[in-house]
């Protein structure tokens, strides 16, 4: 190691041009490398200007923007009078959204909790591996096994998958909640509980705490899903998706936290959670929040899982929660319609196009100054 | 290690750039519908002309057509004639397009096997498609919301159905939308109470032909003109290929003999006995 | 709140967050499960001698005697099926020879006036003769030539154009197998008949048979149509049952019965022992119908027909393990049916490889200007928000540039091809490279810099001989990181470089060709394609190889990425 950085130093002490010549030749390199950079940075400018150029001509008409927001009624290809209704797509963007975010976030945060406070270090890198699988895996991957194994499982199983998840995410939860609350009511009833009247009053309550899983669990047994390519399908699949920006993210942010937070609050006699949930989490909600927006980015460009298992069908669905029924985004009918629509055959039909990306463009800007703007508040403090 | 890749690099780009246009390829876009026919025909074709290069994408017949008129396809497959305005276009820009009639095809309705109803008749799939028949118990079946399954708008064999059977009208909000034969056929199959709409030579054992009006779906009834959805399918070149070319035999070859029984053998129609 | 309680609430916590992780785990093994074992099925699954069959004639793949003699093990075992068939579509020999016979008295009969003499003649012939004739048209592909023949005839006498006739008659006299051309020769011979004479002859033989085919044919119709879907199913399973049917066909996938166990099985219980028909239902209308083979066929010779099928279907098929590493390497055959997928690994490879070669060096000199050379300023921060901004814009909104400027605006090339695809992807990247770049190089300790300085290096010559060297690990894993997007991103290259069947491309042929991309072709082949459930295999072993191809470059970054800083730190 010492030889070559002798050899790199001699190189470098060897540097002896001329300094008018080298001050000439870093400048010239300096404008060459300016023209370089402005290459790839003028075409990533280019293509904004070119996606905002080209949706001009459908927002410069007002009612046909105003349709565009609020009608549900979508049929581009009719020869008289096409109607641009994309409410129902938006609506599909932003259920399909919330979501895979409703599952992702809570999921993914608690992990990267887990990961940076309670398991050890070296187990935490083992596991890094699974989440960076997770996030390398291509889209049309997570799409097939959407398409191909997720909804005839639905399609076929669904009130049982439902039910089942039903008992598994509400059983330890009703259970954990029935003990704690149980033994918070009995300490405020009598004052010394022994062991027998706890332990009978935690199962009572337990049981009785229960029994709403297992209710909800035999009423989602008898569901009959239609067909298995719906905003459920999706959700889920996309939430998959995006953990691993979450759970990554969430854990540079709480890894990021100085040792002394954490010892100061155990020092006061803490537990564990509680200084997770006091200490640590109000330190890092800015890089949880950036975590979280970049995780909704993530899920609002997907195009192939949405393409493939969302179903596609532009009713918004009743009730309005109501995530077992098809839906359609705003990427899938970009990539759905992009094919036919061209300047010469259907102007309004192409623009349209670009209106869309228009829309998840701003979208994205929001969310990305959003972001930015969380980031940089976090560096002042 | 860096220089010795900068110069494969460059040299490839050298290469590439000198030798570009030398290979013979024929460029294919459109209609899922025709696109077994057009990959049964590149494989025949490539057995007795090896050299050539012959890529089929099939994305739609409105996608075919588009890419004709950018010049971005030799041939453009469409299960559907082409609209005025895209005719127009066309000639905008120079392309005269050409019509070659290479198969007949049949537009099946299909339903899932276990569906317990296997006739209807027109004016019911026409209600079903427009929303005002939603439960099968309406037309004989199960007590069970019917899931229609329609095309693309990009789909020819959407715009022949919408011609033939709704007449133009729209269809209903709630159906689902796939983008191909194929995929409609997986959505039925695997849906219980679903209905769609394919060509017939995509029906197999894995979906139920419906009867419409009395008649069953086959080469036979189309060619005698008893089932009432049938449409011819196209090749559009851009003005007539010139003799000898590839694209030339390309679109003949359905009629020759070798064609025909290709045609056959897919479960279309061929145009001449 | 108690000591107790915290404590129960704090492990309670713990509990939910090992659920949390256990849950993660348990989705990456509920994802990659089924497609590793149905992907591994691709590779490595119960081979019947169809597949060795197909090899062997269109690969040219040699194979040993132990091979040849197990493929003529199963043509053995199925004589005796293709005989039962022959005997059955013969019709019970005895009464068709009689049924024969008669049509040939009949067809006597209408032999035109003039030719008593022929009368008397064939009314001497002897009975062995003719049972001998009658013989050579037992075959039910006589019913088909027949009618062939007789529209000829037809048409020649339409034309009344005597010289077409006698074509026609010549091409009857081609097609006259040789004991019933013996036969003939020998009445012939016999009687010293005239070259017409026999012409007519052999005529009223054939007319008679076909005359008395055609009466039977009503009456068989029913039986017939559901014999015709077994006889089809059969074929489907075993493939055609003599060379002459073969050469027939011109589809590849009818040349061969079913290669995979797994799908012949599928044929036998759903095309052999349930087939679907076409019936008049209860209200006379025709309906397609399902039905149950063997009790359809209960008691007749068909029923031993379909127990053999499924009694020896393993002997007919001989099915055996089998390793076809040719899924990787051999071009698909009739619509990805038969062969493998080597186009669209290639057609993957250049994409990937021409993206990195486009956007690598610019991406790196971008980074390299952004953290060393540009001043905080107004410009700098906007140019830094648009590459962020790109770097969240979905995959699709590039696809739609790459289709609306390069190939119709600025008509890179022609039609897709593999440039404009590239030059998409390229763009995609960019910003994710120029990002991690950026960052690899900021991360560079500021002592090397004060370093280079210090020795006299002007920025550019640090720049290139110790910031770069000691930022390249880092750079070249956010590269083949980026590498792995781009061979998974489909969105892209829909529109500017994918298409469902193309031919492997040679390196010339990238900049005006289009090429099939794995993850296209995964799309393509789950929806589009017209015989999904044949290909299942097919779309596991691409999903499988697409995963494997990404997560090996990452791997292969993870690993350069550890290796390269082992080598600087010692």
């Amino acid at each position: 190691m010492n030889q070559e950085m002798h050899k790199r130093a001699q190189t470098l002490i060897l540097d002896r041009h001329n300094s008018a010549a080298r001050a000439l030749f870093g400048l010239l390199g300096r404008a060459a490398l300016l023209a370089v950079t402005a290459l790839p940075t003028l075409a990533i400018i280019f293509i904004l200007f070119f996606i905002v150029r080209e949706s001009i001509p459908f927002l410069d008409n007002l009612p046909r923007v105003k349709e565009f927001f609020t009608s549900t009624h979508w049929a581009p290809s009719k020869e008289v009078d096409p109607s641009f209704g994309a409410l129902s797509i938006f609506y599909g963007t932003l259920m399909v959204t919330v979501g895979s975010c409703a599952v992702a976030v809570p999921l993914g945060v608690i992990a990267a909790i887990c990961l940076s406070e309670i398991v050890s270090p070296k187990f935490a890198g083992i596991f890094k591996p699974v989440v960076e699988l997770l996030a390398a895996i291509p889209s049309v991957a997570y799409g097939f096994f959407a398409l191909v194994v997720f909804a005839p499982i639905l399609q076929n199983h669904g009130g049982f998958l439902l039910s089942a998840l039903a008992l598994l995410a509400g059983l330890p939860a009703c259970a954990i909640i029935g003990i704690a609350f149980s033994d918070m009511a009995l300490s405020k009833m009598l004052r010394n509980p022994n062991k027998n009247q706890k332990a009978a009053f935690r199962v009572i309550i337990t049981v009785a705490l229960c029994a709403l899983p297992v209710a909800a669990a035999y009423k989602l047994f008898s569901v009959e899903i239609a067909s298995g390519t719906n905003a459920f399908n999706a959700s889920i699949i996309l939430a998959i998706m995006a953990l691993p920006t979450i759970v990554s993210i969430s854990q540079d942010a709480l890894t990021a936290i100085g040792r002394d937070m954490r010892e100061g609050s155990l020092a006061l006699g803490s537990t564990r959670s509680e200084m997770i949930f006091k200490v640590i989490l109000p330190c890092a909600k800015s890089g949880i929040a950036v975590a979280v927006i970049l995780g909704f980015m993530r899920v609002i460009g997907e195009t192939m899982v949405v393409w493939m298992a969302s179903g596609n069908s532009l009713k918004i669905p009743e009730p309005f929660y109501n995530f077992l029924e098809p839906v359609r985004t705003l990427t899938a009918t970009i990539a759905g319609e992009m094919g036919e629509a061209d300047q010469s055959t259907g102007s309004a039909r192409y623009h349209v196009l670009f209106a869309m990306s228009f829309c998840l463009l701003v979208a994205g800007l929001l969310l990305n100054g959003a972001s930015q703007w969380i980031g940089s508040n976090r560096k002042k403090k | 290690m860096k220089k010795s890749i900068k110069l494969a690099v460059i040299a490839t780009m050298f290469a590439g750039a000198l030798a570009t246009y030398a290979e013979s390829k024929i460029v294919i876009d459109g209609s899922t519908t025709v696109g077994p026919i057009s990959k049964a025909f590149a494989d025949f074709y490539k057995e007795g002309h090896p050299g050539v290069n012959i890529t089929i994408s099939e994305s739609g017949s409105g996608n075919g057509v588009k890419s004709l008129t950018n010049k971005a396809c030799d041939i453009a497959n469409m299960s559907r004639f082409m609209k005025d305005k895209e005719f127009k276009s066309c000639v905008e820009k120079d392309i005269l397009p050409v019509a070659h009639v290479v198969a007949y095809d049949g537009i099946a309705v299909v339903v899932n096997p276990q569906n317990t109803v296997s006739a209807l008749t027109l004016a019911q799939i026409a209600d079903i498609y427009k929303g005002k028949i939603t439960n099968w118990k309406e037309v004989g079946g199960e007590d069970a919301p019917i899931v229609v399954v329609s095309r693309d708008t990009n789909s020819g064999t959407y715009e022949c159905f919408s011609e033939l059977v709704l007449h133009k009208a729209e269809v209903a909000k709630g159906a689902e939308y796939v983008g191909s034969n194929g995929q409609a056929r997986t959505r039925v199959n695997s849906t219980k109470n679903a209905i769609g709409y394919i060509g017939l030579g995509f029906i197999d054992d894995t979906v139920k032909p419906l009867s419409v009006n009395g008649v069953v779906p086959s080469a036979k009834s189309v060619i005698s003109g008893k089932y009432p959805i049938s449409r011819p399918l196209f090749m559009f070149t851009d003005k007539y290929p010139k003799m000898g070319s590839d694209v030339y035999n390309f679109v003949t070859l359905h009629l020759t003999k070798e064609g025909r029984e290709i045609i056959k053998d897919l479960g279309y129609i061929p145009v001449c006995e | 709140m108690s000591n107790q309680i915290r404590k129960v609430l704090d492990k309670s916590f713990s509990a939910a967050a090992y659920c949390a992780l256990v849950v993660m785990s348990l989705t990456v093994v509920v994802f990659l499960t089924p497609i590793i074992v149905n992907g591994i099925g691709a590779i490595v699954f119960k081979a019947t001698v169809e597949h060795e069959k197909f090899l062997m004639e269109n690969l040219d793949r040699e194979y040993s005697e132990k091979v040849l003699q197990r493929i003529a093990e199963a043509n053995a075992a199925r004589e005796p099926l293709y005989k039962m068939m022959r005997d059955y579509e013969r019709g019970d020999s005895a009464a068709y020879k009689k049924r024969l016979d008669n049509g040939i008295s009949r067809a006597l009969a209408h032999i035109e006036s003039g030719s008593d003499k022929i009368f008397a003649l064939l009314n001497e012939t002897s009975a062995e003769a003719r049972v001998r004739m009658a013989a050579e048209f037992s075959r039910l592909a006589w019913f088909e030539y027949l009618t062939e023949l007789d529209l000829a005839a037809k048409e020649a006498r339409a034309s009344g154009n005597s010289m077409a006739l006698a074509k026609v008659l010549q091409a009857q006299e081609d097609e006259i197998s040789e004991a019933a051309k013996a036969a003939l020769n020998e009445l012939g011979e016999k009687k010293k008949l005239t070259f017409s004479q026999k012409s007519m002859l052999r005529r009223a033989f054939t007319h008679g048979v076909f005359e008395e085919l055609k009466a039977k044919e009503g009456e068989l119709h029913d039986d017939d149509d559901a014999y015709i879907a077994v006889k089809h199913g059969i074929e489907e399973l075993l493939g055609p049952a003599t060379q002459g049917d073969k050469e027939k066909y011109k589809l590849m996938r009818q040349k061969y019965g079913q290669t995979r166990m797994s799908l012949a099985e599928d044929v036998l219980k759903n095309s052999i022992l349930t087939i679907s028909i076409t019936r008049a239902n209860a209200e006379g209308a025709e309906v397609s119908q399902r039905i149950d083979s063997l009790k359809f066929f209960k008691n007749t010779p068909v029923e031993k027909m379909l127990l053999y099928v499924e009694d020896n279907i393993d002997a007919m098929l001989r099915p055996h393990w089998t390793i076809y590493w040719g899924f990787f390497t051999d071009n698909p055959y009739d619509s990805s049916i038969f062969g493998g997928i080597w186009p669209m690994i290639l057609g993957t490879f250049y994409l990937t490889a021409g993206a990195m070669i486009m956007a690598a060096p610019l991406g790196i000199i971008a980074a390299i200007y952004f953290a060393e050379y540009a001043k905080e300023g107004k410009i700098v921060g906007i140019l830094r928000m648009c590459v962020g901004t790109l770097a969240g814009v979905p995959s699709i909104v590039f696809g739609l540039f790459g289709l609306t400027f390069l190939i119709n605006t600025l008509h890179v090339s022609d039609n897709k091809s593999v440039l404009a695809g590239a030059i998409t992807l390229a763009l995609l990247i960019l910003p994710t490279i120029i990002r991690s770049c950026e960052e690899a190089v900021k991360a560079v300790p500021n002592s090397y810099r004060e370093a280079a300085a210090g020795l006299g290096a002007g920025k550019w010559r640090g720049i290139c001989s110790v910031i770069l060297p000691s930022a390249l690990p880092s750079m070249l894993t956010g590269i083949i990181i980026s590498m792995g997007r781009a061979a998974g991103e489909t969105a892209p290259i829909i529109f500017t470089a994918a298409t469902s069947t193309g031919a492997a491309l040679a390196v010339w042929e990238i900049f005006s060709q289009p090429t099939p991309a794995l993850p296209w072709n995964i799309y393509n082949i789950c929806s589009e394609h017209e015989m999904a459930d044949k290909v299942q295999h097919v779309q596991y072993g691409m999903v499988l190889t697409l995963i494997t191809i990404v997560l090996a470059l990452n791997f292969a970054a993870i690993v350069i990425r550890a290796r390269m800083q082992k080598k600087l730190k010692s």
